[in-house]
């Protein structure tokens, strides 16, 4: 076993002991209390009125809509990333056009008003 | 491991027209709505593409490590694409002048669809076909739902988009498949595949032959896959109909050819007999539907189904080995269909008024004596379409049938003509409307624009003179199709 | 796992999808099988991937993720454009286009 592996070993170890006893020591000297008061929203927050799965402002879909295309062009970025080297120059401009492309759609977007909020 | 892996030039025809969509989509930011500069932006642009695409003609070159072949083949179609594109735009011009304005994405929306049929023209790999295809299937349900305020366009650009979508899903299965059995998405090394293999298809390359079939059927509309094509027809505003009917036909039989007139045409697989089937039912019904049609848009869906099921018979055991008119002819075939569909498409731009739809067979009644020029081009168009000399339309036909003779499926043909008999009968039921019934309704006078007159005028020109002349024509669609192998 | 048991799972997945959009009437369940199709299709790739030479379906998948994305933008438009014209996605509902 390499020297790195048993550094990073101890550490897991240090960590887990180190949340262990952060949880033990409130449970030993606190005070007990199980009433159901303790489960709900405390100073920040208003009561829950209805569930989770109620609707959303429609608002929402625009965001989501662009945030789903620009994301998932990430994913181009981390095969690239990994070949960064041999694809020497070529793939550097190549992925600079390809985000300049990005960029574009989001100036787009921008003018558009696709990011006003009302 | 990277050589032959890039070549600006491989791809200059299809990155001019990128970078004219970009800036057109740039421009209509920064001026203000309306401003005439953004069409002939994009005109300049396209044009800019044509003269790069025609001056590539003759070299041929590989790129990107073999996904892209830009040869003889490719730039027959990118003409056919650019030069529908325009006229589509000039259209659309006289189109905004009477129903109001388009949003200005529409104007992008043109060139960047043209960015993917140009792709869909030179893949060398089913993966950067698919691609191509993908980007101009969304840039096309876009713009069938741009007619905002109609709840029938959003109705419509649904539908569409729903199929089509349905549609991507097999062909990207089928090529799953193909992958899986030939390790690779190359054309070149799944030609080779097939042919030492032909004793023996290995099963996933049978059913991914068969999934891409599906697939490809649904994009170009052909029966039992056609649902979705006269609601999205008709949905549309119609320049942008006629742009589906011309550009978005001829990439998806670019894809065809390829595909299943060279890639896959072997009797070995089952596919011969299914695309037999395709070809038969889609004449039928496609021309039986389009007699029952009294609005126009929806007539011209249907018989672009029939077309659709014309050009396949010529696809039907078409062997390149043996001979090249199966090929040649669907090429020629699809030159013809877009010059007299998108003449067609265009005097339904200009008949159709402003508020009131004037797209049903009534609306032409007593054309002649009101617009003698219009009624006159029309007929030109519809005489074409069904195929009567001296016309563009009878040569068409006649290589398509002949294509199908000639490789022994004579039936086919015979059930072809037949059929196309049934296409004489609405296609001269418009031509009797105009000429011989008077106007059953009164028409509010309509601004006639010169653009879309001078755009009418010479396509009826070129439906006239290439029906006279095919011989130029014919022989560039020979050497396009030979350029693939 | 062999590659068959891979691609028995993936048919399955791509059949789900298929029997979705054939019966299922709102727009955004349609919209969600095909995204299941495409799915089926990214499995299909990776496992091929995985018992053939090359690393090309590995890469081909990155591409549909791209694809599907691309489309549910789209067709989340579409969708709530005919939402606000008709208050309606079912897609039995929509029948203006006949003939």
């Amino acid at each position: 076993m390499s020297h790195d592996l048993i550094v990073l070993g101890l550490l897991v170890l240090f960590s887990l002991a180190l949340g262990a006893l952060l949880l033990a020591i409130p449970r030993l000297l606190g005070a007990r209390s199980s009433q159901k008061g303790l489960l709900d929203i405390f100073e920040c927050g208003v009561p829950l009125r209805d569930g989770t799965q109620r609707r959303m402002q429609v608002r929402f879909y625009l965001i989501a809509i662009i945030f789903i295309v620009f994301d998932v062009e990430a994913v181009f970025l981390f095969p690239w990333a990994v070949l960064f080297r041999r694809l020497g120059m070529f793939g550097f401009i190549e992925m600079l056009f390809f985000i300049a492309v990005l960029a574009l759609g989001l100036v787009y977007v921008w003018r558009k008003g696709g990011l006003e909020w009302d | 491991m990277f050589e032959g892996l890039y070549s600006w030039s491989a791809v200059a025809p299809a990155l001019v027209v990128l970078a004219t969509a970009l800036v057109v989509m740039m421009t209509d930011l920064f001026v203000e709505p309306g401003n005439r500069i953004v069409p002939w932006l994009t005109i300049a642009g396209l044009f800019a593409g044509l003269v790069v695409s025609i001056s590539m003609w003759g070299t041929e070159e590989v790129a990107f490590s073999g996904a892209w072949k830009i040869g003889a083949f490719s730039i027959y179609f990118y003409c056919i694409f650019i030069v529908a594109a325009i006229i589509t735009i000039f259209f659309s011009m006289s189109h905004e002048e009477r129903r109001g304005r388009f949003p200005g994405e529409y104007w992008s929306l043109i060139p960047f669809s043209v960015v993917g049929m140009m792709v869909m023209a030179s893949a060398a790999d089913l993966i950067t076909l698919i691609i191509g295809l993908e980007t101009m299937s969304l840039c096309a349900y876009v713009m069938v739902g741009l007619n905002r305020g109609d709840k029938r366009s959003s109705e419509g650009a649904l539908k569409y988009f729903l199929l089509g979508a349905f549609a991507s899903a097999f062909l990207l299965y089928g090529t799953a498949f193909i992958y899986g059995s030939v390790i690779t998405t190359r054309f070149a090394e799944i030609t080779v595949f097939v042919s030492a293999h032909s004793n023996a298809i290995p099963f996933n390359l049978q059913v991914g032959a068969i999934l891409l079939l599906v697939g490809l059927g649904f994009k170009v509309a052909a029966v039992p896959f056609h649902m979705w094509a006269p609601d999205a027809y008709q949905a549309a505003p119609t320049p942008v109909t006629g742009f589906m009917a011309t550009a978005i036909k001829a990439a998806g039989f670019a894809a065809i050819v390829k595909i299943f007139g060279l890639m896959l045409a072997t009797s070995a697989l089952v596919l011969q007999d299914l695309i037999w089937w395709l070809a038969l039912l889609s004449m039928i019904v496609g021309n039986f539907a389009a007699v029952m049609q009294m609005n126009l848009k929806r007539m011209l869906a249907y018989s672009s189904i029939a077309h659709v099921g014309y050009l396949l018979t010529a696809i039907v055991g078409s062997d390149p080995g043996v001979s090249l008119q199966g090929g040649t002819g669907v090429l020629f075939y699809l030159v013809s269909y877009a010059l007299m569909t998108l003449g067609a498409f265009g005097v339904l731009i200009i008949i159709g008024g402003g508020e009131d739809r004037r797209e049903t067979l009534v609306d032409m009644t007593g054309l002649a004596s009101k617009s003698p020029g219009l009624a006159l081009a029309m007929t030109i168009f519809m005489v074409s379409m069904s195929g009567i000399p001296p016309t563009i339309g009878f040569f068409g036909k006649f290589y398509v049938f002949g294509a199908a003779v000639q490789s022994g499926y004579t039936g086919l043909a015979v059930i072809g003509i037949l059929t196309s008999v049934v296409g004489v009968f609405y296609y001269l039921r418009v031509v009797v409307n105009m000429y011989m019934k008077p106007a059953e309704k009164s028409f509010v006078p309509w601004r006639r624009s010169r653009i879309s007159d001078i755009t009418l005028g010479v396509l009826a020109a070129a439906v006239l003179y290439i029906g006279i002349f095919p011989q130029s024509l014919l022989d560039l669609a020979r050497s396009a199709f030979k350029s693939l192998f | 796992m062999t590659l068959t048991g891979y691609l028995i799972l993936s048919a399955i997945l791509f059949t789900l999808g298929v029997l979705g959009v054939l019966l299922r009437r709102n727009a955004i369940m349609i919209l969600m099988s095909i995204e299941l199709m495409l799915n089926a299709v990214n499995l299909a790739m990776v496992a091929f991937s995985r018992f053939i030479p090359g690393l090309d379906g590995q890469v081909i998948s990155f591409l549909i993720i791209a694809i599907a994305a691309a489309e549910a933008a789209v067709g989340l438009a579409l969708v709530v454009q005919v939402a606000r014209d008709r208050q309606t996605v079912d897609v039995d509902d929509l029948t203006l286009l006949r003939g």
